[in-house]
């Protein structure tokens, strides 16, 4: 049985593939934890993976847990940090539309946006959006939601 | 002594159109990790004699080999007698 961390991965991606479609390409531009180099016709691409979980002990029964998601998205243009912008957006809407995450987390708290450019065969950039997923679970069983 | 650089482009040169400027530059177009190796780009790049091409600068538009590229820089090379200029599709 998945852990609750990994199902909150799940409907993260899930999410970030809504992102992307409602931007006219298709669910095969969102990866999940990707490493591989991404080439000319992968981009724009989002990448969604998992960077820190840091816990807060509560009791002997239960623990809360914060999660802290990357996303980032991969594309190349003249103004790249112009044209990954209605991706950032419509990724933040839906999280920001249900914070709960059907229920699986307390909140969805955002910590920020940093841009990493590089010049390439057009503009490069690697915007990473930071997001961090508050839960608990049990303290001795990761699939069970406190 | 001079040197005769036409030698060196011709081989292995291709044709590049710059304005009504045309000259044998020399084409490479290695494929190289970009973003700690997240992405990957191809380096686009021309060689060519410094007596050719002049006024070549950012932005300009040029084609190499029948495909248009624009200059992103321009740099000379060594003794300053072959020049280099980083292209983009």
């Amino acid at each position: 049985m998945s852990s609750i961390r990994e199902a909150i991965l799940v409907a993260l991606e899930g999410l970030a593939t809504q992102a992307v479609i409602a931007n006219g390409k298709t669910a095969d531009h969102v990866y999940r934890s990707r490493q591989a180099a991404l080439d000319r016709g992968e981009v724009p691409a989002l990448v969604v993976e998992p960077e820190e979980e840091q816990t807060e002990f509560q009791n002997t029964l239960w623990v809360i847990r914060k999660l802290m998601v990357v996303f980032t998205v991969f594309i190349r243009a003249d103004v790249p940090d112009t044209d990954a912008d209605p991706y950032i957006t419509a990724l933040h809407a839906r999280l920001m539309a249900d914070p709960t995450l059907g229920g699986l987390a307390a909140r969805v708290i955002e910590q920020g946006t940093r841009w990493n450019f590089e010049n390439a065969d057009r503009n490069a950039l690697g915007a990473e959006l930071r997001y961090e997923i508050k839960y608990q679970t049990l303290a001795a069983d990761l699939t069970k939601a406190a | 002594m001079t040197e005769d650089l036409s030698v060196f482009f011709a081989d292995l040169g291709v044709t590049a159109v710059y304005g009504t400027q045309t000259a044998k530059v020399l084409m490479d177009e290695p494929d190289e990790d970009v973003l700690s190796g997240r992405m990957i780009s191809t380096g686009y790049a021309i060689t060519y004699a410094a007596t050719d091409l002049a006024g070549l600068k950012h932005n300009d538009a040029i084609i190499v080999d029948g495909t248009d590229y624009q200059v992103v820089s321009v740099r000379k090379q060594d003794d300053g007698k072959l020049i280099r200029a980083t292209l983009q599709k």
